[in-house]
């Protein structure tokens, strides 16, 4: 553990696993990250790779069953002292209380995340009667009002009686960010929440975001599968892939000089605006099983630069390169005769 | 609001005098009447009936003018004086027929509705919260079996149960000493108790379809983004639960209030039968096969009155609970 009080959550080894019927998903299977106070740590990966479980378990919400948050600690640093999040039971008094007050979180989907049958207000204002009692009903009125006003909604003080229904897709994502304002938490979990907006609404959102973070002085943490946002939104950058962490470092080093094979791979299916018409390139092989059990490296079978007999013998731990990047990947493994960092290896390719 | 319920109800105008039309019709269509039939019996009988005699009685009871003329003068009699015709079978006005009637059948459908409606929705409820616990999979397999055994066997061998195990006879709607007796309190607590039996039959045959679909629509609910919102606000478990994906899984059996009603009618004929007790099930049964066409054609157009107006009546209080029909036909 750090002693550095400056940390706001500290992941470590974090596994969550999902027990179904055709076998047990590693959905999580051992992340560590640290968030601190008032900074933003992105996280990207492709569809399944278990970014929204990560923050799902950050705050215990992971649908139980059939997921279980198997192994790992996640301590958060709370006034009062550090707490380990896991060691709580997801219903008791204690977890309601972190949830919203201290860590809240935007969904991806804003046409669902209110509930239609009642109105905004009623739901923005039901998050601060549980989280800040004392509040009078008229100042807890005021206070929403003040929230949507905020956020960007116009007439707040008449679209706080609406329902969801009457507001489009980007209005509703507005008033969810309202909502997790409301208790002024210590960390934001942006759960790809511009996904389901065309792009120049995600514009306004991001930057609204991004807005509110500096002035609530919130950490922040920015889950997306689109490089382009999460490097614009965020100090820090980790890359994961099936669970697992492949890179981190900050969002200059991820865009400048990436590391992980994988990181690589992404950035080259990124079309370019500059420059002439290439085909884009593509990661070769599928994704692999979600019920699949990995010996080594997850991306071993669509790797370019893979070692056959290390790389899917034995897990790759967390290198450190430089003093804000490590990467999950045995190039980089100074100790080795083989490492060479970031050259390819075509022989090893090969086979 | 009350732009909606004076709409629905200007709306109904039509439906009810469709329902009146249809009603005549239907009973209409047999061939023969009342008269037929009975001169039929008598031959079987032996006793010879002339022509003249054939002809006195259909003028007699007004079966020898036209169709039309006939719905009319039916109407009339109800609409300027509530009078719903004369019972050729039991040789009484229909009124004094269906006032026993009505209300006892209404009282027992309601009261075995709120019933099955309190066993099933706190069943539905924990199926759906502990879904493939143990005893999520005995409530699926009493639900089945509540659903594929037909009314008229339970209540057949409970009564048997019952009346081999205490010598309490369960059925009709008195015990024999007090048949005749002015109603009083001990009378009442005698009536509650052979009730019990009826209204627990007739509401489990609809618990089994309530607890299925409660549990389904609870299921699809507790996936939404919405409860998730919820639980991440911190909110409570169990009054979550309540305030949101309940409220959105009880709509679908709200809005079967209406066609409830005529199916515990026809489900408990046969229950009403076997257990002695006198509701309009029974009478219809018999004045349909007996062609007693007033009675007949009364009962069918109260119930499908009872159907149209239960449609209302859930109609609007979906209305009350979901604010997406509230201001369906308002905004935009």
């Amino acid at each position: 553990m750090t002693n550095d009080n400056n940390v706001l959550i500290e992941v470590r080894d974090l596994k969550t696993y999902f027990y179904l019927y055709e076998g047990t998903v590693r959905a999580v299977d051992g992340v560590s990250y640290d968030i601190r106070k008032g900074k933003s740590l992105g996280v990207i990966g492709e569809s399944g790779c278990g970014k929204s479980v990560t923050a799902q378990s950050t705050m215990r919400i992971v649908p139980s069953p059939p997921g279980k948050e198997v192994g790992g600690e996640i301590v958060l640093h709370l006034e009062k002292g550090p707490v380990d999040v896991l060691k709580l039971n997801p219903n008791s008094d204690e977890m309601r209380a972190i949830r919203w007050k201290e860590i809240s979180m935007i969904f991806q989907e804003p046409m669902t995340s209110f509930s239609p049958l009642f109105t905004i207000g009623n739901q923005i204002t039901e998050a601060i009667k549980l989280h800040l009692p004392g509040v009078s009903k008229k100042e807890m009125r005021e206070r929403t009002i003040e929230l949507l006003d905020k956020v960007g909604i116009p007439q707040p003080s008449r679209l706080i009686d609406v329902y969801p229904h009457q507001l489009s897709g980007g209005m509703r994502q507005r008033a969810m960010i309202a909502m997790a304002l409301s208790c002024n938490p210590k960390l934001l979990i942006a759960d790809e929440p511009t996904t389901a907006l065309d792009v120049t609404i995600e514009a306004q959102i991001l930057e609204l975001i991004r807005g509110l973070q500096e002035e609530f002085g919130m950490a922040l943490m920015y889950i997306s599968h689109d490089l382009a946002v999460v490097s614009e939104m965020s100090d820090e950058i980790m890359v994961m892939y099936l669970g697992r962490v492949m890179e981190k470092a900050t969002a200059n080093e991820i865009f400048n000089n990436p590391l992980h094979p994988y990181t690589q791979a992404l950035w080259r299916s990124i079309p370019a605006i500059e420059g002439d018409l290439k085909r884009l390139e593509t990661i070769k092989g599928m994704l692999p099983s979600p019920y699949q059990v990995h010996k080594g490296c997850p991306f071993y079978s669509r790797c370019e630069h893979r070692m056959p007999g290390l790389c899917d013998e034995a897990r790759p731990p967390l290198y450190q390169v430089s003093p804000t990047q490590t990467v999950s990947c045995f190039l980089y493994d100074k100790s080795a005769k083989a490492a060479t960092p970031a050259v390819a290896r075509p022989e090893a390719a090969a086979s | 609001m009350l732009a909606y319920i004076a709409r629905r109800i200007v709306t109904l105008i039509p439906i009810l005098f469709l329902i009146s039309l249809v009603s005549f019709i239907v009973i209409q269509l047999p061939p023969g009447d009342w008269v037929t039939r009975q001169i039929n019996q008598l031959k079987l009988s032996g006793i010879q009936v002339d022509e003249g005699e054939a002809m006195r009685l259909t003028k007699l009871y007004g079966l020898d003018k036209p169709g039309g003329e006939r719905y009319i003068n039916w109407m009339k009699g109800i609409l300027l004086d509530g009078n719903f015709g004369w019972s050729f079978q039991w040789n009484m006005p229909v009124n004094r027929l269906l006032v026993e009637r009505v209300p006892l059948t209404m009282s027992i459908s309601i009261a075995s509705l709120i019933i099955s409606w309190l066993i099933a929705i706190p069943i539905g409820i924990y199926s759906a919260t502990h879904q493939y616990s143990v005893l999520d999979y005995v409530f699926t397999f009493i639900g089945f079996i509540g659903l594929a055994t037909p009314g008229f066997l339970v209540a057949l061998i409970l009564a048997w149960v019952i009346f081999s195990s205490t010598g309490f006879s369960p059925l009709g709607l008195n015990s024999n000493q007090f048949l005749d007796a002015p109603m009083s309190i001990a009378k009442f607590l005698d009536m509650l108790k052979h009730l019990i039996l009826p209204l627990l039959i007739i509401g489990l045959s609809s618990t089994g379809v309530t607890i299925r679909v409660m549990r389904a629509n609870l299921l699809d609910e507790l996936k939404k983004q919405y409860v998730i919102t919820a639980r991440a606000k911190g909110l409570r478990e169990l009054g979550l639960l309540l305030k949101y994906p309940v409220r959105m899984a009880i709509n679908p059996i709200i809005s079967t209030v209406g066609w409830i009603l005529p199916g515990l009618v026809s489900g408990e004929v046969l229950v009403s039968i076997v257990l002695g007790i006198q509701t309009t099930g029974p009478l219809l049964l018999r004045a349909v096969l007996e062609q007693d066409m007033y009675l007949a054609g009364s009962i069918v157009m109260i119930l499908s009155t009872l159907t149209v107006i239960g449609t209302l009546l859930s109609d609007i209080l979906l209305a009350v609970m979901d604010p997406r029909i509230r201001y369906g036909g308002v905004s935009k």
